[in-house]
């Protein structure tokens, strides 16, 4: 009689790998009376759960075991329930009852698996039930079930979000908890539901400091994030002064007259904020921790919150993760690639630990160029070039090509070596492997477009290049720095249009374009020798493939040819072809990832994650800092505010009785009773 | 936090899924499957954002793990949760393989549902965690197991049950240190540094408070200070550590006030820090390899390892693994001194010595032959690496226990 009740439609029912009587044949272990098959059945259905197939038309059987004296069997239950309660809410309430119960067992292990499975349970109208069941929670004895009825609320507020206001209330009085277990998953809580409640945290906000340390390892790199937030709006910045000092100490800051003007301004002594000390002092410790993310944690806080002069001591700490494996070295690298933009100093003397190992992926390579690239200065420049002359050679072909690109960068950086490098990228022009002759080429023509000072013998050189070398990017970049340059190798041009007037045909479009702009350039200066190939080229391109072309052609011919129809522009066409450009910028591509927390997702993804929590800037002036003392009144208060609750325990036992309609359902289904 | 978390094998297939937040969409386990795994490129970035979803990815051997979220973490911890539970993985059923996988489904789900509550990672100790998410089918647990296993889960000290009793009070101790070198092509040392290990194994009753001492020869360096007056004051004997980790049962506090490493010890086997020394390291060996290619079906190899420590030392264990090329079709091999074998499953030629004294030589000689293949890609010269123990009468030394 009770299967009929199933719901036989259900539209996932054909997705159930095993024939219909396979799962009859669970429920009838389902139904039995032996532990060991009931066991079994559970298992074998926690395995399909797991596989991700669906287990649902299962649940009345299922849920009938919840009640079962087996620990095993309950926990395997527990998992099911979790999963599908939401599916199926009614027969999911038919649960409650026993949660209830176990909230008032003796073992704090029993009450808090209750609690945790409870607010697992996605089903709307037992919303009043958990609200309720997290109060009693928070002001159980037990540290352990306060920590869970900390979690729980993270899960009512996704479940319900109008119980914010109730929530807020009980995260307020699980601050106030003395007991380290509870502080991570609170601060969790409340990043969670109420991160602008600040207001929350002053008076908690030395404990939590002074908790830090015997805090577990997960709920320390929360504590010490939100601690970060919260020092960045509290105190005023300490960094002001310290640049003062650190300009005597040979700073590398772009902005230094700037930052000295300010100073000058304002002269007033700066004392740093003895909560903010407290704050960064009893962090240090943790820079010891096993776990790369709390040093990650630590060393973001230092990075944000403490004075420049003190934030060394973290680049140890940063340099020795990258022992870790490689996913941890790829987020370390990342920020200490956006760290030693601003601050080269700091990881100077770690400049070696930077060297790439042929056994290291090309993410991690990459990411070491680039820290590489941003510490070098006129005194490792030299040491620097020999490591990558190196790199050039290896085998990774896309990290001999960062390589090159990395040189380019060096060379725009440092003027002293720039010579040297652009020689050392001539002579790689004809090394063997064409992938890193390609890349040479680009970086020449960036850099010869930096110093447009003569530059012939490398450009007669290159343009011989053009008959063997096949990469297209090479290639436009040469017949592009041959039009650019067109008026200083007066004889080589022209010669290069012929041969590529033969070819353009089979050239990649990227060429072709700029076989255009190329003859473009040369009619507009050497148009007698130059005129007929020209028409020639642009004939092809009327008739190419590609419309890019096509277009292109359409209007070099109106802006160069002269007829009667040709607008006012073509007057000015030498100029337009021919004007001065402005030099490309090598930058680093994490210029611009300062502004997002160090550490956090959305600075690895250099784009805002969901639930980005801005840095704020420091305040101008510092708000109260009383607000943080923490009154002994207060204290006394509390103790008595603890024994009260004591006794209301025993009061509050009582109210469950008004929850009790719930167990009088279990009767009142007919398929139960058998 | 942590939105959902996935197992795949090297096929893409979803051995364990667990979503355990709303954001995280059921389509998510395919857009990992399609974008990453059936990718078949090499692996840009470690985290892969797909349609605003990042999925932080770890491989083990065969096996893809994933982690999903849409919310702003923090990166690092992501990974290290990662690798965290690959090792409770590894503690409850030794290899992570498919194989493996599929006969433990419910102990995994289990566990994740212990270690990841609604995202967020909790206790990963697999000593506690072993004490109340057990693979024994039905065990009836007597009150006594019960009260200790809740006094463990719910007490400050994660890591230790109380009421633990042995007949016999041992504790080992095992310095475990490698070398790492980086060399360039011509042979000169680039940077070197030691990393060392402090393994304990530790069967002691009740709650003991241990504490681990140094001598005056060990030098950590006070961070932010140099130690160059301290080493030079304590003269050349001494060790500068450069820095080090801790399990997280030692008092990171006291360490930093009184420089004293104090702790309570897990039960049974634990690793108790790690250190780093980086000055006046004294290679303990010299490799010097000779590659010449004869033609382009024949490589010529030549090993030479130099012993560089004092002659009254003595190595032992000495294994040379030194790779071969992928279409290597035979292998000779001569050598001086202990044996040698190619080993193609590992395509590398290994060579054990069991015990070398200090200032000596020994040499290695080997052809290998090579297939004639199309595959333009030159042969990368993998590193070659080698594996050896010292042991030293004096093994506590510069360590102290008391």
């Amino acid at each position: 009689r009770g299967r009929s009740r199933l719901p036989v439609g259900s539209p996932m029912q054909d997705l159930i790998p095993g024939p219909q009587d396979h799962s009859l044949n669970l429920k009838q272990m389902l139904e039995s009376n032996k532990d060991s098959a009931k066991l079994d059945a559970m298992k074998r259905i926690v395995g399909m759960i797991a596989k991700g197939k669906n287990a649902s038309e299962l649940f009345p059987a299922v849920v009938k075991n919840v009640a079962s004296k087996n620990i095993e069997i309950k926990k395997l239950v527990y998992v099911y329930l979790v999963r599908y309660a939401e599916e199926q809410q009614d027969l999911a309430l038919l649960s409650i009852s026993t949660f209830q119960r176990a909230l008032k067992d003796p073992n704090q292990l029993i009450r808090a698996s209750a609690l945790r499975v409870l607010s697992s349970i996605r089903v709307p109208i037992i919303v009043p039930i958990m609200m309720l069941a997290i109060k009693e929670a928070s002001a159980d004895l037990s540290p352990y079930v306060r920590k869970n009825a900390a979690h729980a609320i993270q899960k009512l507020y996704s479940l319900d979000p109008e119980q914010k206001e109730m929530l807020i209330e009980v995260i307020e009085k699980l601050l106030k908890d003395k007991s380290t277990l509870v502080a991570g998953s609170v601060v969790m809580a409340f990043e969670e539901v109420c991160p602008d409640r600040i207001d929350l945290i002053h008076k908690n906000y030395r404990k939590l400091c002074n908790l830090l340390v015997d805090v577990e390892e997960w709920g320390q790199v929360v504590i010490i994030h939100m601690l970060t937030r919260y020092a960045r709006t509290q105190f005023v910045s300490p960094w002001k002064e310290d640049d003062g000092l650190e300009d005597n100490e040979k700073n590398f800051y772009e902005s230094d007259d700037e930052q000295k003007e300010k100073t000058d301004q304002k002269k007033k002594p700066y004392a740093m904020d003895p909560d903010h000390r407290l704050l960064i002092r009893n962090t240090k410790p943790l820079l010891q921790s096993r776990n790369a993310a709390v040093v990650m944690a630590v060393a973001q806080l230092y990075w944000h919150i403490s004075p420049k002069s003190e934030v060394g001591i973290i680049s140890k700490s940063l340099v020795r993760l990258l022992r870790s494996n490689r996913e941890v070295q790829y987020i370390v690298l990342q920020n200490i690639a956006t760290m030693s933009i601003q601050r080269k100093g700091m990881f100077e003397p770690y400049l070696k630990s930077f060297y790439v190992r042929s056994t290291d992926p090309t993410m991690i390579k990459i990411l070491k160029l680039e820290i590489l690239t941003n510490l070098a200065n006129e005194a490792n420049i030299s040491t620097l070039l020999r490591e990558f002359q190196t790199y050039v050679k290896s085998q990774d072909k896309q990290f001999a090509a960062a390589t090159i690109q990395t040189i380019g960068r060096c060379a725009t950086n440092i003027s002293e070596v720039t010579d040297t490098c652009l020689s050392g990228l001539v002579c790689l022009l004809s090394n063997r492997d064409e992938i890193v002759v390609a890349e040479s080429v680009v970086v020449i023509k960036k850099l010869l477009q930096m110093q447009p000072a003569q530059h012939g013998e490398i450009i007669k050189h290159m343009a011989k290049l053009l008959d063997s070398i096949t990469v297209p990017v090479a290639r436009a970049s040469i017949l592009w720095l041959i039009g650019e340059n067109c008026e200083r190798v007066p004889k080589i041009a022209p010669d290069v249009l012929r041969k590529m007037a033969k070819s353009f045909t089979n050239e990649d479009d990227l060429v072709k374009l700029q076989i255009l702009n190329l003859g473009a350039k040369l009619y507009l200066t050497n148009s007698k020798q130059t005129k007929l190939l020209t028409q020639y080229i642009l004939n092809l391109g009327k008739y190419d493939q590609n419309y890019d072309i096509r277009d292109r052609t359409r209007f070099i011919r109106q802006l160069i040819v002269p007829n009667e129809k040709s607008g006012a522009l073509s007057k000015y066409a030498k100029k337009i072809f021919l004007a001065q450009k402005p030099a490309p910028l090598l930058e680093s591509p994490f210029k611009d990832r300062d502004h997002f927390q160090l550490g956090t997702l959305s600075h690895t993804l250099n784009t805002k994650a969901i639930g980005y929590l801005e840095l704020s800037n420091w305040p101008e002036v510092a708000p109260d800092p009383s607000v943080r003392n923490v009154e002994v009144i207060e204290l006394i208060n509390q103790c008595t505010k603890y024994s009260n609750t004591l006794l209301s325990r025993n009061q509050k036992c009582l109210q469950w009785g008004r929850l009790g309609p719930h167990c009088s359902v279990v009767g009142h289904l007919p398929w139960l009773r058998s | 936090m942590i939105g959902g978390l996935f197992i795949y094998n090297h096929k893409g297939e979803v051995l364990i899924s667990r979503v355990y937040r709303d954001d995280i969409g059921r389509n998510a386990v395919d857009a990992f499957r399609v974008n990453v795994i059936h990718a078949r490129q090499q692996v840009r970035s470690p985290v892969t954002n797909i349609a605003r979803t990042s999925f932080f990815h770890v491989k083990r051997s065969n096996i893809w793990l994933a982690a999903v979220t849409k919310q702003n973490v923090n990166a690092a911890m992501v990974f290290e949760f990662l690798y965290k539970m690959c090792d409770v993985m590894a503690a409850y059923f030794g290899k992570i393989s498919e194989e493996n996988i599929k006969n433990n489904f419910v102990l995994i789900y289990e566990l994740l549902d212990e270690i990841l509550d609604f995202g967020y990672p909790q206790n990963s100790e697999t000593g506690a965690l072993k004490t109340f998410i057990t693979q024994q089918g039905i065990k009836s647990q007597t009150k006594e197991e019960q009260s200790q296993i809740t006094s463990q889960v719910t007490g400050q000290i994660g890591w230790r049950r109380e009421g633990i009793k042995y007949r016999r009070n041992e504790l080992f101790l095992d310095v475990l240190e490698s070398v790492n070198l980086l060399m360039s092509p011509q042979g000169q040392v680039l940077s070197a540094h030691v990393s060392g290990r402090v393994v304990m194994k530790s069967y002691l009753s009740g709650m003991p408070e241990c504490k681990f001492g140094m001598n005056d020869k060990i030098v950590i360096e006070k961070q932010g200070k140099g130690t160059a007056d301290e080493t030079s004051k304590s003269g050349k004997q001494s060790i500068a550590i450069d820095d080090c980790t801790f399990h997280q049962c030692v008092r990171l506090s006291k360490f930093d006030s009184e420089r004293s490493i104090s702790f309570i010890p897990p039960d049974g086997e634990f690793e108790l820090m790690r250190y780093r020394t980086t000055k006046d390291i004294i290679l303990p060996f010299r490799v010097i390899p000779l590659v010449r290619e004869v033609g382009r079906t024949k490589l010529e190899v030549k090993v030479v390892i130099k012993s560089n420590f004092k002659p009254s030392l003595l190595a032992q264990k000495i294994e040379v693994r030194i790779p071969t090329p992928l279409n290597t079709s035979g292998v000779q091999v001569i050598c001086m001194k202990g044996k040698a074998k190619y080993k193609a499953s590992e395509n590398a030629i290994v060579w054990k010595i069991k015990r070398m004294a200090g200032m000596k030589e020994s040499q290695i000689s080997a052809e290998i032959e090579l297939l004639p293949t199309n595959d333009k890609k030159k042969w990368a010269r993998p590193p070659i690496s080698m594996n050896f123990e010292v042991w030293q009468k004096r093994s506590l030394d510069p360590w102290r226990v008391c």
